[in-house]
């Protein structure tokens, strides 16, 4: 048995006995967890990022080489406030980037292709060869869920207001059931997520203890 | 007629006990004796009051024997310490309330003004300044009492009145602001006015220089010998008005003394209110015998003559409490806010004995002598009329007495009307509930009128009590006037609910903070003795050592269960292992996992020997138990179809554990032909699209690593773009990271490209959409896998047994667990709803 596999299961324990509330074992363990994930953070950035930026671009000086370092030289430069007006040059730069990224990409990545992929549903019994197969598919039921849960989920999140016209009433119940639909599809939702998550977290317990049983030669 | 203080009944006059109930009517207390017989007197005989000795009532030794230094106030009373505190409370209430009370009161009103300022002789107006004195008697009596000379003081008001240093002048100016404020009652009224009852106060002498134009012989012979306590002497009037007035009048100076100059002006133009009407009828009704073993002071007698009360009828007011006391309350603060200014307000002016008479309309009214004009004004009117300086201290002092034994003594609480006792605060009910039941006892028959003795010469002896000598030897002969009921010492909570009644304090409507203060100020010893260990108590901290103990113990526990449940293991994998779940695969309910395996792997076996495959490990150490075997399974499948394997990561984390991952199979795959690593792309989104320069990439690892960037490794060259890509998967512990890679790699790759996302079990449902969205929207996301169980059935699949597949005998039976908690918590909730 090695040493750093003794440090791992004492650090092991020192984590677990949080179980036990908080005391210095835990935080003597969490500091070091936090500690060396920011020193490694620290290490990376400066190993994989920056000095191979400036290697670059003293090696091969160019526009793509030599902005980046401008940049962040007038991002560094905020605190002089002769020169924090230019600060703001790179902070338009990585906030417009960035915001045209993220927003592209989630407007064309995730919500169109949801929209699609929803409305190119079928319910529709001629989709399939047979129609015992309609019935008996997972694709139809799976599709059925699907359109019942975003049907629900949209109506309950609807702004409700007083409705008018001799339709009101009509238009009120329907509101009304679909977002109790909604509602109970969230909540299935929201179990099934949780539920998940609850197995992940085991997997990481089972993976520890048999490591454990594994070291002290219990398995 | 007689009314008997016991039952009510009406007795002839003359008569000693009563014929209803055989009480005494009026007794003669024993200290009245002592003093007769210190003095070497004989007994007065007094009309209608018995000569039997009244032990309850009467003190067991002279006045003067309990007085305290004059310019120290003690306590001279053994009041409880939670009255104590509420009427603290209850002062700085009245404190607050009387804010806006002007600070100066050294300017008396003047006697023009108030003379102008005489309202008529109407019963209702009377009502009306009366009202307004009362309820703001009590209120000045807590701020004017420390000022009090104590000398005289009842060992039982001390502790009530004597808080505040109070300069005696400034009681002075209220008494004649009180006066003003009484309308003037018809000068041929037989009832001896207050002007003539205060001079009485003085020596005979000053008494015939001070008043003015009031005549002489309408003050009773008895009252001009008696001097001292000519007021608690005088007979009270037979009607119940008489003694509203009685207990109206008697702190009246004591209001006025915070509030000088005011009293002509708001009196004559406001009415009473039913509430006070139906006060002062209840507390006239209920005077309070002495609880058991408690004496009771003769000067308390003073306020005893409240029982000549208003008949019962004026009880039942159809007002509610909180009405009034927000009337009154606002009534206070508008006349308290109006400058007083008249001065050379020390001479009484006759008006208070004339609105008096006006009220009563009796010929003769036992009233209360005027404590703070006792104390203050009379002194005054002395030094005006030039009287002697030394007779002025001694005549202020033995007043001041009496107003204290007027004022500060609690005076009887009246019982609450049923239509009042809504109103009522729970505290008050409480403490009201605690009081002894033999003091309830004593404390409840109502007297609403009680028989008082006629106007009657005194002998000599009285005039010798006066107190230019012994003030305080000279006990009131108003006990003596008085039933022992009415004499009786009230409580604390009494006097509280009393005083809150004529202050017009607002009942305090956070009555459990009223309760909690009670409970803190009444017991400071115990909570100031032992603060620090208490909370030390509350909050230990455990110690290191006993942090570690605890932490073995809790290891050692879990590896006892461990070995335990290894001959259970042993069954478990048998049941649950990978035996069994092969078997499992075998069954139609495994064609779920069989079919997102086999959608995912199409990809991977469409793979060319040769192409390239950009593997991203996005999780870290934290998730790497469950990532890892999944990771794993995946590369070993890509490596298997000979594809050449890039991984990068978008967590900082990632980069070293695919590093790790690629030296697990560096054996069979070498590094930097087969794999390679390119490390972390930071920036999450903008990382994504950092790999527009795939070729310039740096190498993770360098300069340990076969080359610095992929351009310049040698088996890299053909690799310059994204689109040299022939598939991507992203192995992620999280959606966030998945989405990264959904959302801006098509963009990159001009939707030729397809992914594959290997995630955890958590991110799984997650990404469940964008796989199914796949269809309508190509080279989006064409499979999905996640969990510990794909990952093994994965290893399955390809025939490759591994960490995933060992975990599934645990991973099974942790799901059954789950299943127990939470078929169990369903259990628990509906018999929890089930009535």
């Amino acid at each position: 048995m090695s040493a750093e596999t003794i440090l791992a299961a004492v650090l092991t324990f020192m984590i677990w006995s949080y179980i036990l509330g908080d005391n210095p074992a835990f935080r003597i363990a969490e500091h070091i967890l936090v500690g060396t994930a920011a020193g490694y953070v620290a290490v990376l950035a400066w190993g994989h990022i920056i000095w191979p930026a400036l290697h670059a671009m003293w090696s091969q000086p160019s526009p793509a080489t030599v902005l980046p370092f401008l940049l962040c030289a007038l991002l560094a430069a905020r605190p002089w406030p002769l020169l924090r007006p230019w600060a703001a040059v790179s902070l338009a730069f990585l906030i417009g980037v960035g915001s045209a990224l993220a927003v592209g990409g989630a407007l064309f990545g995730t919500l169109w292709s949801q929209v699609l992929a929803t409305a190119s549903l079928s319910l529709n019994p001629a989709d399939w060869d047979e129609a015992q197969m309609f019935l008996t598919s997972n694709a139809f039921w799976q599709n059925l869920a699907i359109v019942i849960g975003t049907i629900g989920t949209f109506c309950y999140f609807t702004f409700r207001i007083r409705p008018g016209g001799p339709l009101r009433d009509l238009r009120a119940a329907f509101i009304r059931f679909w977002s109790g639909v909604g509602l109970w599809m969230m909540m299935i939702t929201l179990g099934a997520l949780f539920a998940s998550a609850a197995m992940s977290r085991f997997t990481l317990l089972i993976d520890r203890v048999q490591w454990l049983l594994g070291i002290f030669e219990l398995r | 007629m007689a009314i008997c203080p016991n039952c009510g009944t009406s007795n002839p006059a003359g008569s000693t006990r009563c014929t209803q109930c055989g009480q005494p009517l009026e007794v003669i207390p024993n200290w009245l004796e002592l003093l007769l017989a210190r003095y070497g007197e004989a007994m007065p005989a007094f009309e209608g009051i018995s000569a039997e000795r009244a032990s309850a009532v009467a003190p067991t030794k002279p006045f003067v024997a309990q007085r305290p230094a004059p310019e120290q106030p003690q306590p001279s009373r053994e009041v409880a310490p939670e009255d104590v505190e509420l009427l603290e409370e209850l002062e700085r209430l009245k404190q607050l309330s009387g804010s806006e009370q002007p600070a100066s009161a050294e300017t008396p009103p003047s006697a023009e003004t108030s003379a102008a300022a005489a309202p008529s002789t109407a019963p209702k107006e009377v009502d009306d300044w009366l009202a307004e004195l009362r309820a703001l008697q009590e209120k000045a009596a807590l701020d004017a009492a420390p000022a009090m000379p104590s000398e005289e003081r009842p060992p039982e008001t001390a502790p009530q009145v004597s808080r505040e240093p109070h300069p005696e002048r400034e009681t002075s100016p209220s008494l004649e602001s009180l006066v003003e404020a009484a309308p003037t009652p018809p000068a041929e009224t037989p009832l001896p006015s207050l002007e003539e009852r205060l001079s009485a106060l003085t020596s005979p002498a000053e008494t015939a220089e001070t008043e003015e134009g009031t005549p002489a012989q309408s003050v009773p012979e008895w009252l001009q010998e008696l001097g001292l306590v000519q007021a608690e002497q005088a007979p009270a009037p037979p009607s119940g008005e008489s003694g509203e007035l009685g207990e109206t009048l008697g702190p009246l100076p004591v209001v006025e003394a915070e509030r000088p100059g005011e009293a002509g002006e708001v009196s004559a133009d406001e009415d009473i209110p039913d509430w006070l009407r139906r006060l002062i009828a209840i507390s006239s009704q209920t005077p309070e015998a002495p609880p058991a073993g408690e004496e009771a002071e003769p000067t308390q007698a003073l306020v005893r003559s409240e029982p000549e009360a208003p008949p019962a009828a004026e009880l039942t007011a159809e007002e509610e409490l909180p009405d009034w006391l927000r009337e009154l309350e606002a009534a206070q603060t508008a006349r308290l806010s109006t400058p007083t200014a008249p001065a050379a307000s020390e001479v009484i002016p006759p008006r208070v004995d004339e609105a008096a008479k006006a009220a009563t309309g009796v010929p003769e009214t036992v009233v209360p002598p005027l404590p703070q004009a006792a104390e203050a004004g009379v002194p005054a009117v002395q030094q005006e009329e030039g009287s002697p300086a030394g007779a002025e201290e001694q005549t202020a002092d033995w007043l001041a007495e009496l107003e204290a034994l007027v004022e500060r003594p609690p005076v009887a609480p009246p019982p609450p009307p049923p239509a009042e006792e809504e109103e009522v605060p729970d505290w008050l009910r409480e403490l009201t509930a605690e009081k002894p039941a033999a003091e309830r006892a004593v404390q409840a028959p109502a007297v609403p009128e009680v028989p008082q003795p006629e106007a009657a010469p005194l002998p000599e002896w009285v005039s010798r009590l006066r107190p230019t000598e012994l003030t305080a030897e000279a006990p009131s002969v108003e006990a003596a006037a008085v039933p022992p009921e009415a004499s009786a010492a009230p409580s604390g909570e009494d006097v509280i609910e009393t005083l809150r009644a004529r202050l017009g304090v607002p009942q305090v409507p956070d009555v459990e903070g009223a309760e909690m203060f009670r409970e803190i100020v009444g017991e400071p010893a115990e909570m100031a003795s032992t603060p620090v260990p208490e909370e030390v108590e509350m909050a230990p901290r455990r110690s290191l050592a006993s942090v570690i103990i605890w932490a073995l113990i809790f290891a050692a526990l879990l590896l006892g269960i461990a070995i335990l449940s290894l001959a259970v293991l042993t069954r478990i994998q048998e049941l649950l292992g990978a035996t069994a779940f092969q078997r499992f695969l075998n069954t139609p309910a495994a064609a779920g996992l069989l079919a997102s395996l086999e959608g995912f792997r199409k990809p991977v076996t469409a793979i060319h020997p040769g192409e390239v495959v950009l593997l991203s490990i996005d999780y870290t150490p934290a998730t790497a138990a469950e990532m890892q075997p999944l990771a794993s399974v995946v590369l070993r499948d890509l490596l298997a179809q000979r594809a050449r394997v890039l991984t990068v990561s978008l967590q900082p984390e990632g980069a070293p554990l695919a590093q790790q991952l690629l030296e697990g199979v560096a054996g069979t795959y070498p590094y930097g032909e087969a794999t390679l690593n390119l490390g972390y792309l930071p920036g999450e989104a903008i990382g994504v699209r950092s790999l527009a320069h795939l070729r310039t990439r740096p190498v993770y690892g360098w300069p340990h690593a076969p080359c610095r960037s992929l351009g310049e490794c040698p088996g890299w060259k053909d690799v310059q773009r994204i689109e040299d890509i022939a598939l991507f998967i992203t192995v992620a512990d999280s959606a966030e990271s998945a989405r990264w890679w959904i959302e801006q790699l098509p963009r990159m790759s001009s939707g030729a490209l397809p992914m594959l996302a290997a995630v955890s079990a958590a991110a799984l449902p997650t990404m469940r959409p964008y796989l199914i969205s796949a269809a309508a929207a190509p080279s989006r996301l064409t499979g999905l896998i996640g969990g510990m169980m794909m990952a093994a059935t994965y290893e399955v699949y390809t025939g490759s047994p591994g960490r995933a597949l060992d975990m599934v005998a645990a991973q099974s039976a942790a799901h059954l667990g789950l299943v127990a908690v939470a078929l169990a918590g369903i259990f628990a909730g509906i018999r929890a709803r089930t009535p």
